[in-house]
C-alpha cells in the first residue's frame, strides 16, 4: 500500500527535486539514528511528504548538512532534518510493524513476520510515546480486517478506514490546522486504498483473495473517477493551508504525482 | 466582522499565494508567542484572531466548500421558509456528538467571527461560536458554554477541560465527549460516569458506570454495547424504545405509516444535521422505509459530514433525479462534481489519453551520476546499484 505518493519527475524542476531528495535523506538519517538500520528499510515516499507538508505549514527551524552513506559512497547528499522528519520517521515505524504485521495474516509471508520482530522494540517504544494514536490506529486496522473478512464491498466504509488510519499518521498537533490535516490524510488514504485495490485486482481475483472492488468493478473510467473525488477532496483542504514554502512539489505530488501508479497500471515494488 | 480583505491588507483579487503570504506574515507579527512582553499583547492577541478568521473565511469562500446556514426543513413543505434552527453553527467538529466522529469539517451558521446571540466574555479567538457562550476560551464553542477550556465544545458544556466536548458535558476532563457526565474516558457520547472508551448513547438506561468498549449507539434508549449488552429499559431518544442498540439489531425498524410521522422524523434529522450529529442522523435515516427526496438529501449530507463521498454523491443525485429542480439538491451535487472538475483542470496526469501521458511521465533520466530510479519503482525492477530493490532508494552510479 505504500509508494504511490510519488512526484512526477517530468514536471518538477531540478531545484524541487533536489529539495525534495534532501528531506528523503534526512528521513533516511532520522530512521537511522533513531532507529538503526532496520529502521532505515522503512524508507518511504509516503512519509518524505508528510514531513515536506508538515514542515510547508510550519516552517520549523531545519537542520542542512551533507552525509555520505552506503548506498552513496562516493559523493555526500544535502539532507534536510527538523522535528517533522523526525515525527515521520516515527510514523514510518508505527505503519511499517503494522503492515509487516497484517502482510503475515493475509499472505504468511514469514520473511515479514520476521521483521516486523525485529521492528517490535521500536515500535514499541513509538507506540509508548503516541499511545492514543497507536491505540486508535491498530482498533482501525482490526475493523478494516473486520470488513474484509466479511466481505463487506462498501467502498466509503472500507477506505474510509484506511483514511483514518492515515489521518491519524497526519495529525501532528491538535491546533486550528487539525481538520485540514486530517482531512489531507484521509481522503489521500482513501485514493490509495482504492487504487491499491485496483492495482491487485488481477492477482487478488487469481488467488481467491478479497478486493474491495469486486461488485464495484474496475472499469477504468469509473475508478478514476472515484480516485478524482479522492484527491479533490484532499486537495481542496490542502489549498486551505497556507503553505508559501515547497508548494511546488506538494502540488506536483497531489495533482500528477499519484496518479503515476494509476497510469501505469503497475504496484510499486515493496522495500522488502 | 469587517471585510475580511482589509483585515489581511490585502486586495481582494490578489491569488492565493498571495493572500497565504500576507497571512503569514501578518500571524508573525500578532502571534501571542511573539508579544509576550507587549504592553498591548491582549489587543495583538485579538488581532491575531481576527486575522486566523479572515484567513479561514477567505479560504473557505474560494475553495467554494459546501456552507450551509441551516439545513433546509423540507419535510414540511407548507413552511418553506427558511429553517428556524438557528444554531451556532456546527463549527466544524472534527469528531461530533456521535461515536464514529466525523471527518469532514463543517463551519455552518456563521459565517465570520460568528458570534451568535447572549454571546458574553468569550475569549474565543474564532468562528463558529453559539448562542449563550460565557467564559469560552476557544474555538468553535457552541450554544450555553461555561467555563471552558478545551476546543469544540458543543452545548450546554460546564466545566470541561477537554477536547470536542458534545452536549451538555458536566465534568469531564477526557476527550470527545459527547453528552457525557462525569467522564474521564475517551469519545464518550451521552454517556453517564463511564469510565470505558468509544462508550456510546446510553442515554436514560440505568447502565450507567459503563466500562466496556465500543459501545455502540444507543439511539435505543439502552446501552449500545457493541458486543450486544443487555442494559435497555427504552426510555432514550423514543425511536426503538428499549433495544440493546445492538449495531445489528433490528428488531424494531421504524416504519413511518403516514406523513405526519415522517415530516417529523425528518424534523429532527435536519436538527441533527444543524449539529453536526452526522452518525446520528445517518442511523435514523437508515432506519426509516419511507424515502423521500428529501431523505436523500439529508442522507448525502449526513455522508458528506462523515467522510462518506461516494455515497454522499449518489445520495445527492438520486435525489436530484427525484425533485430536479430544487436547486439545493443542484448545489450539493455541484460542490462535489465541481470540486473534482476543478481537481482536473489542475492535474497534467487526469483525463489525458495514454501516449500523451507517457510523454509526461517521462523515463529514467540519467542526469549526471546520479540515477533516480522511478522505473524501478514501478517496473518491478531494481537498479543493480540499489542495494535495497525498490523503493525508490536514490542511487548513484
Amino acid at each position: 500500500m505504500f509508494g504511490y505518493v510519488v512526484f512526477n519527475k517530468a514536471e518538477l524542476k531540478f531545484k524541487d527535486f533536489d529539495i525534495y531528495k534532501s528531506y528523503y535523506c534526512g528521513l533516511c538519517r532520522d530512521l537511522n539514528d533513531m532507529f538503526g538500520a532496520k529502521g532505515q528499510i522503512t524508507l518511504n515516499f509516503d512519509m518524505t511528504f508528510l514531513a515536506i507538508l508538515l514542515d510547508g505549514l510550519y516552517e520549523t527551524e531545519t537542520e542542512v548538512s551533507e552525509c555520505r552513506c552506503i548506498v552513496h559512497p562516493l559523493k555526500k547528499h544535502c539532507t534536510r532534518r527538523n522535528e517533522f522528519t523526525r515525527y515521520a520517521a516515527e510514523m514510518n515505524i508505527v505503519l511499517s510493524y503494522y503492515k509487516c504485521l497484517d502482510d503475515w495474516v493475509d499472505d504468511h509471508n514469514r520473511k515479514r513476520k520476521r521483521f516486523a520482530k525485529s521492528l517490535e522494540k521500536h515500535a514499541d517504544r513509538v507506540r509508548n510515546k503516541y499511545p492514543e494514536k497507536c491505540r486508535k490506529i491498530e482498533e482501525l486496522l482490526k475493523q478494516l480486517d473486520e470488513l474484509e473478512r466479511n466481505g463487506d464491498y462498501d467502498l466509503d466504509a472500507l477506505s474510509g478506514c484506511f483514511g483514518k488510519i492515515m489521518a491519524e499518521l497526519f495529525c501532528y498537533k491538535d491546533d486550528e490546522w487539525k481538520q485540514y490535516i486530517e482531512n489531507i490524510g484521509f481522503f489521500l488514504g482513501k485514493y490509495i486504498y482504492i487504487l491499491d485495490s485496483y492495482c491487485d485486482y488481477p492477482e487478488d481475483k487469481k488467488k481467491g483473495r478479497f478486493n474491495a472492488l469486486e461488485k464495484f468493478g474496475t472499469d477504468k473510467d469509473k475508478i478514476q473517477n472515484l480516485l478524482v473525488m479522492m484527491m479533490a477532496e484532499c486537495t481542496r483542504n490542502y489549498e486551505m493551508l497556507p503553505i508559501v514554502e515547497n508548494c511546488d512539489i506538494l502540488k506536483n505530488i497531489l495533482y500528477d504525482g499519484v496518479w503515476m501508479g494509476f497510469t501505469i497500471e503497475k504496484k510499486p515494488v515493496d522495500h522488502i | 466582522m469587517t471585510n475580511p480583505y482589509q483585515v489581511l491588507e490585502v486586495n481582494p483579487n490578489a491569488d492565493d499565494q498571495t493572500i497565504k503570504r500576507q497571512y503569514r506574515k501578518l500571524i508573525k507579527i500578532y502571534h501571542p508567542d511573539n508579544n509576550i512582553n507587549n504592553p498591548n499583547k491582549a489587543k495583538a492577541e485579538e488581532k491575531f484572531k481576527e486575522i486566523q478568521s479572515a484567513y479561514e473565511l477567505i479560504m473557505r469562500e474560494r475553495s467554494g466548500d459546501y456552507t450551509c446556514s441551516d439545513y433546509r426543513d423540507y419535510a414540511d413543505s407548507s413552511t418553506s421558509q427558511s429553517s428556524t434552527y438557528t444554531n451556532g453553527g456546527t463549527g466544524g467538529n472534527y469528531r461530533g456528538n456521535s461515536n464514529s466522529g466525523t471527518y469532514y469539517y463543517r463551519n455552518t451558521g456563521n459565517g465570520s467571527s460568528g458570534n451568535r446571540n447572549n454571546n458574553a466574555g468569550n475569549g474565543n479567538s474564532n468562528s463558529n461560536n453559539g448562542n449563550n457562550n460565557a467564559g469560552n476560551g476557544n474555538y468553535n464553542n457552541r450554544n450555553s458554554n461555561f467555563g471552558n477550556s478545551g476546543y469544540y465544545n458543543g452545548n450546554n458544556n460546564t466545566g470541561n477541560g477537554g477536547y470536542y466536548n458534545g452536549n451538555n458535558n458536566t465534568g469531564n476532563s477526557g476527550y470527545y465527549n459527547g453528552n457525557n457526565f462525569g467522564n474521564n474516558g475517551y469519545y464518550n457520547a451521552n454517556n453517564t460516569g463511564n469510565n470505558g472508551y468509544y462508550n456510546g448513547n446510553s442515554n436514560a438506561n440505568t447502565g450507567y458506570g459503563n466500562n466496556g468498549y465500543y459501545n455502540g449507539y444507543g439511539y435505543n434508549g439502552g446501552n449500545g454495547n457493541y458486543y450486544g449488552n443487555t442494559n435497555g429499559r427504552g426510555a432514550g431518544y423514543g425511536f426503538r424504545g428499549g433495544n440493546n442498540g445492538n449495531y445489528y439489531d433490528t428488531r424494531t425498524n421504524y416504519r413511518t405509516v403516514n406523513k405526519e410521522q415522517n415530516d417529523d422524523i425528518l424534523h429532527k434529522i435536519a436538527e441533527m444535521l444543524n449539529r453536526a450529529e452526522f452518525q446520528d442522523a445517518l442511523n435514523v435515516l437508515d432506519a426509516m422505509e419511507y424515502r423521500s427526496d428529501v431523505w436523500f438529501y439529508y442522507s448525502a449530507i449526513a455522508n458528506t459530514g462523515l467522510g462518506n463521498n461516494i455515497r454522499a454523491l449518489n445520495d445527492a443525485q438520486t435525489a436530484l433525479q427525484m425533485n430536479p429542480n430544487t436547486p439545493e439538491y443542484n448545489e450539493l451535487v455541484n460542490n462535489i462534481t465541481g470540486n473534482a472538475m476543478r481537481y482536473r483542470d489542475s492535474s497534467t496526469l487526469v483525463n489525458k489519453n495514454d501516449s500523451d501521458k507517457k510523454k509526461k511521465i517521462g523515463k529514467i533520466v540519467t542526469f549526471g551520476s546520479i540515477i533516480f530510479c522511478v522505473g524501478s519503482t514501478f517496473t518491478g525492477g531494481g537498479c543493480s546499484e540499489c542495494l535495497f530493490l525498490g523503493g525508490g532508494l536514490f542511487c548513484c552510479l
